[in-house]
């Protein structure tokens, strides 16, 4: 648990809790924006969507995914662009440059990044199909689960917070 | 006289290929059942000397019931499989793979990428005049031959053929990681202080164009590189008793690179320095 809670760290729950559960054992924040569920490789979830039941199933019924484990936590004082750039970038960092779709992918959705970040509505519109392209590309042929999911948590920042609407 | 190796009868697969019953031998792979079929699917890491590292993912395909694509070049047919090769989804993922490589590498030299580019209609340049790119330029440190990286797609072919698929050399390597990643000798030496042996067998290879004959690179810039015009004769190495074959690319009477026929069942296009660069005794006048 990590982000803007008044007590990160480990926490252990029963299978079956819900994501509202945890965030009020570790002190939410008072505007909540966003969670990230799962990661970097994961999905972001909205705050009218914390019935969640933090179990395989219950995560991959609502579209999101446990992951990793890791649940972080934003208010609405953060700019996501910024946080979906060092996502991109840590990304961009980890590929191990053996195929294409990820090697060269993780890139070009970092460069998309920068150039939406201070966009939106249709002066974002062409880089976000941009991004919706290459990351489908991403999941879909490369080697890995990196590269798989590298453009995971981007693509629910866009559907599910509407980060550049 | 043609050698035929011999093997053990291998039991027959049957698979959906584009909706047509299939049979082809067990181990075989989706790109051989296809291109038995006459079916043209784009390679680029796949090469008829090696097993391939599936590392470019140009050739994907779909296989029913899987999350992802499977790369056509390296999975083998399995019973019930149904496979499909021009779905939309595939098709998406080869456009991109496409764009992404041209956009970062020079494919000037790459046969086939730029009808290809047009088959997908893959537009390379939808990523901004400010798309990073590999940056790099030809390295030139012996007579022989050029490694230009500007044009490497990091195929892996050329690592596999210096070391534990043909010549086990390995005076090369990937060195780096992700964009950063490139081919290189032992502490990114000149070739002559590295572990190459000058066989030429990752020129034989390389699928872009970005290892060459220095005979190639210096008429390619001087502009005088004319393939149409050159002639190829295979004919027997005089060097030694192994007798492997060379293929003399001849332009204007001068022998301006040499390659070996990769159907040879004893050498599979792989040579040693002296059939693959020892050709200058021929031509002195
Ligand atoms: S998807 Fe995996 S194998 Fe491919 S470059 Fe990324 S980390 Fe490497
Ligand atoms: S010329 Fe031969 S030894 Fe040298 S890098 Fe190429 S394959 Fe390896
Ligand atoms: S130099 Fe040629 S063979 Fe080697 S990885 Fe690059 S493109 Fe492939
Ligand atoms: S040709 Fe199949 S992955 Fe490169």
């Amino acid at each position: 648990m990590s982000g803007q809670v008044e007590r990160p760290g480990i926490y252990e729950l029963p299978f079956g809790a819900r994501l509202r559960d945890l965030l009020e054992l570790a002190g939410p924040p008072a505007g909540l924006r966003a969670v990230l569920l799962g990661g970097a490789a994961g999905g972001f979830v909205r705050p009218d969507e914390l019935d969640i039941p933090l179990t395989f199933e219950g995560t991959r019924a609502a579209g999101a995914t446990l992951g990793s484990g890791v649940v972080l936590v934003l208010d609405d004082t953060v700019e996501l662009p910024a946080v979906l750039i060092r996502i991109a970038e840590f990304f961009r960092d980890e590929s191990c440059g053996q195929c294409v779709p990820c090697r060269v992918g993780t890139v070009r959705q970092e460069e998309a990044l920068h150039r939406v970040k201070d966009r939106t509505g249709a002066a974002a519109a062409g880089d976000i199909a941009l991004l919706r392209e290459v990351g489908g590309a991403m999941r879909d042929a490369s080697i890995c689960g990196l590269g798989q999911t590298a453009w995971n948590a981007v693509e629910s920042a866009i559907d599910r917070l509407g980060v550049f609407e | 006289m043609t050698a035929i190796p011999l093997q053990p009868p291998r039991r027959l697969v049957e698979f959906t290929l584009d909706g047509q019953e299939t049979r082809v031998p067990e181990g075989t792979t989706i790109l051989d059942a296809c291109r038995a079929a006459g079916k043209d699917i784009p390679t680029l890491c796949q090469g008829d000397t090696l097993t391939p590292k599936n590392a470019c993912r140009v050739c994907v395909v779909e296989v029913e019931g899987a999350r992802v694509l499977a790369p056509a070049c390296s999975r083998r047919a399995e019973p019930d499989m149904v496979v499909r090769t021009d779905t939309e989804r595939a098709r998406h993922s080869r456009k991109i793979v496409l764009e992404l490589l041209a956009s970062s590498t020079d494919l000037s030299t790459t046969p086939r990428a730029a009808e290809w580019i047009k088959e997908y209609e893959a537009k390379p340049e939808r990523f901004g005049p400010d798309a990073a790119r590999l940056g790099e330029q030809p390295r030139i440190d012996n007579d022989l031959y050029v490694r230009d990286y500007d044009k490497c797609i990091l195929c892996y072919k050329c690592v596999d053929a210096c070391g534990e698929q043909w010549q086990n050399t390995f005076a090369i390597a990937v060195a780096g990681r992700g964009f950063d990643a490139r081919i290189s000798v032992e502490q990114d030496a000149p070739l002559t202080d590295s572990a190459c042996v000058y066989c030429g067998n990752c020129i034989e290879v390389c699928p872009t164009g970005a290892l060459s004959f220095k005979s190639e690179f210096d008429m390619r810039a001087a502009g005088t590189w004319d393939e149409e015009s050159q002639t190829e004769t295979t004919t027997v190495c005089a060097y030694c008793g192994v007798g492997c074959n060379l293929t003399l690319h001849v332009q204007d009477n001068e022998i301006v690179k040499v390659t070996s026929p990769h159907d040879n069942p004893v050498t599979h296009g792989n040579l040693c320095i002296k059939g693959r660069f020892g050709y200058q005794h021929v031509q002195q006048r």
